[in-house]
C-alpha cells in the first residue's frame, strides 16, 4: 500500500509540485475516513457518509460523466472521491479537465489503495486543491460527498458549488408559489397605486443605522440598539424581528416585510403589533402579504426587485427597486445602503443557528431541529467555530456578500454587532470599531 | 401507485442524490416514502415486510446524517433493484 501512495505522490510531485507541497503542509486525519466493502466492491465513508456507490461504481460515474455535454471544450469535477468519474473523462473525451480536489485525507486514502497514474498522466488534466478557487466554472459534475466535507480552506467554494447545485431547485419553488404572489399583487394592487415610491427614502439621512434580524444573537444585542436609537441612529428591521424588538421597547423607524405567506406573516406582524406602533413607516413588496398594508396606520411605501415576476405591473405603475435575493435582510440592508447611512450595524444576521437555535426569542416561527436537519451544514462564525446552517442560508449569505462587494469600505462600513453568527465577508465587528 | 412508477421514482431520487442535487433529492424522497407506505402492502410483496421495513429505518436514519449515496443505493438496489 505505502508504494502505491509513494509512486502517486511521486508522480504528483513532479507534475504538480504546488498541490503536492499542500499535501505535505496537509494537517492529517481531520476528516474521518474509513474503508467499507461489499462483495467485490469497495468504497470509503468520510465522516460517516459513504463516498460513492457500494454497489456499481463504473454506473454512477457513467451518470455524472453522462451528464456532460459532449461538446464541452472544458470541463471541471469538483471532488475527487475515488476517482472513477475522472477516469471515465480521461478514456472517453478529449475536453480539458480540471479536477479539484476539496479533502485532503479523503485524497491522499485514495492514493493509498488505488495507482492513479495512468490517469494522472493525461495531458487534458489538470489536478487543484480547491482552496484558491472561487468562481464555478461549467460545465461541471461533483462528487456531492467530497464537495460537503471540504476541508476548512475549501469552505467558501464548497458553498459556490452547493449554490450552483441548489439554485436550480430554488428557482422552481419559487415558480411553484408563482400564483400566491399573483394573488398578493393583485390584493395589493389599491396600494401600489396610492403609496409613496421607496426611492423618496433615498439619499436623506447620512448617518449610522442598525439593521436588525431575527436570527438568535439579536437575544444579546438589545441594549446596543436601544442606546444606538437613542443617540440618533435609524433603526430598519425585518418582519420577524419586530415582536421581539417591541417587547424591549425599541419601535424600528423602517419595517421591511417581503414574506406572501399569510400564516406566516399573521403570526409575525399581527394587528394587535401594528398597532402598538406609533411612528414606524412600512415597506413592503407587490408580493407581501396584503394585510399587513391593510392594516397599517403610517406611512408605506413600495418596492420592486428586478424579479419578471414584475414586468406587466411595472408598465402600468413604476416603483423603484431594493435588492432581494430570498431574504428579507437584503432589502433592509439595500435600504439602509440607498437612504445614504455612512456605517450599517447588522444585528441577528446569522445566517446559521448560533446555540442551535433558528431565531431570537420571542418568535414564534422556530425551528431549533438543525441539529437532526437533513441538509445541514457547517460554517464558521466570528470566533472560528463551527456553527450550523442550512443550505438557503449560505445562498442567502453568499448573495448579501456580492452585493456588500459592490460597496467599497469608506463608501459604506459594514458592521456586524454580533460574533456569534456566520462571518460575513465584508463586514467587520462593531467589537472592533 | 404501480410498482414501476414507484421504482422510477426511486430511480430519479437516487440519480439527483448521485448527482450532488440534494434538495431535489430530499424534496422527492419525502413524498416517495409516504407513498410506499401507502402501497405497503404491495411492495411487502415484492421486497419482504421486515425487510422494508428495517430499510425504510436506514433510511430515515440516513437522512439524518445527509447519507445520501448510501440512500442512493438502498432505493437503486435494495428496494428497486
Amino acid at each position: 500500500m505505502g508504494d502505491i501512495l509513494n509512486d502517486n505522490l511521486n508522480y504528483i510531485k513532479n507534475r504538480w509540485p504546488g498541490l503536492f507541497s499542500k499535501l505535505e503542509r496537509h494537517k492529517r486525519n481531520v476528516t474521518k475516513v474509513d474503508y467499507i466493502e461489499r462483495e467485490n466492491q469497495f468504497t470509503l465513508r468520510v465522516n460517516g457518509k459513504q463516498l460513492t456507490s457500494l454497489y456499481d461504481r463504473d454506473k454512477e460515474a457513467r451518470l455524472q460523466v453522462g451528464s456532460l455535454p459532449e461538446n464541452a471544450e472544458e470541463i471541471a469535477i469538483y471532488g475527487f472521491a475515488l476517482g472513477d468519474a475522472l477516469a471515465q473523462c480521461v478514456s472517453k473525451s478529449t475536453y480539458k479537465i480540471r479536477q479539484y480536489i476539496f479533502s485532503i485525507d479523503t485524497f491522499l486514502y485514495a492514493l493509498k489503495i488505488i495507482n492513479y497514474i495512468p490517469i494522472f498522466s493525461d495531458e487534458k488534466l489538470e489536478l487543484i486543491y480547491a482552496d484558491q478557487a472561487h468562481v464555478i466554472s461549467t460545465p461541471f459534475i461533483v462528487s456531492p460527498v467530497c464537495v460537503s466535507e471540504a476541508d476548512s480552506d475549501c469552505i467558501n467554494f464548497r458553498d459556490e458549488v452547493q449554490v450552483a447545485l441548489a439554485t436550480p431547485f430554488i428557482r422552481k419553488k419559487f415558480a411553484e408559489s408563482s400564483e400566491m404572489h399573483l394573488e398578493q399583487i393583485s390584493l395589493n394592487y389599491k396600494h401600489i397605486e396610492m403609496d409613496a415610491d421607496i426611492s423618496e427614502l433615498y439619499s436623506t439621512y447620512d448617518g449610522n443605522t442598525v439593521v436588525v434580524g431575527a436570527g438568535p444573537s439579536l437575544d444579546s444585542l438589545y441594549s446596543k440598539i436601544k442606546s444606538y436609537q437613542e443617540n440618533g441612529s435609524i433603526v430598519v428591521a425585518a418582519d420577524s424581528a419586530v415582536k421581539p424588538l417591541m417587547k424591549q421597547g425599541i419601535e424600528p423607524d423602517y419595517i421591511i416585510t417581503l414574506d406572501a405567506n399569510k400564516s406566516i406573516i399573521n403570526r409575525l406582524l399581527d394587528i394587535e403589533l401594528i398597532n402598538q406602533l406609533t411612528k414606524a413607516k412600512l415597506i413592503y413588496f407587490p408580493v407581501s402579504s396584503e394585510q399587513v398594508a391593510s392594516n397599517w396606520n403610517f406611512r408605506r411605501y413600495c418596492a420592486y426587485t428586478d424579479f419578471s415576476i414584475y414586468d406587466e405591473l411595472r408598465k402600468k405603475i413604476m416603483h423603484s427597486n431594493l435588492f432581494v435575493s430570498g431574504s428579507v435582510i437584503h432589502p433592509a440592508i439595500d435600504l439602509a445602503v440607498k437612504l445614504g447611512s455612512k456605517q450599517i450595524m447588522l444585528a441577528g444576521c446569522d445566517f446559521s443557528f448560533p446555540n442551535n437555535k433558528s431565531h431570537a426569542d420571542g418568535i414564534i416561527v422556530q425551528n431549533n431541529n438543525v441539529v437532526s436537519h437533513p441538509s445541514r451544514r457547517e460554517i464558521i462564525n466570528g470566533r472560528s467555530e463551527y456553527v450550523y446552517t442550512l443550505p438557503n442560508f449560505i445562498v442567502y449569505l453568499r448573495d448579501l456578500e456580492r452585493y456588500i462587494k459592490l460597496y467599497k469600505p469608506g463608501h459604506v462600513n459594514f458592521y456586524n454587532m454580533s460574533r456569534d453568527g456566520a462571518v460575513i465577508a465584508g463586514v467587520s465587528y462593531s467589537d472592533g470599531i | 401507485m404501480a410498482y414501476d412508477e414507484l421504482a422510477k421514482r426511486g430511480h430519479l431520487i437516487a440519480n439527483h442524490f448521485r448527482l450532488g442535487f440534494e434538495a431535489d433529492g430530499n424534496d422527492a424522497l419525502a413524498s416517495l416514502i409516504d407513498e410506499m407506505l401507502d402501497e405497503l402492502q404491495m411492495l411487502s410483496k415484492k421486497v419482504g415486510g421486515i425487510y422494508l421495513n428495517r430499510i425504510l429505518g436506514n433510511i430515515i436514519e440516513a437522512q439524518q446524517k445527509a447519507d445520501y449515496i448510501y440512500i442512493a443505493d438502498i432505493i437503486e438496489y435494495e428496494i428497486f433493484g
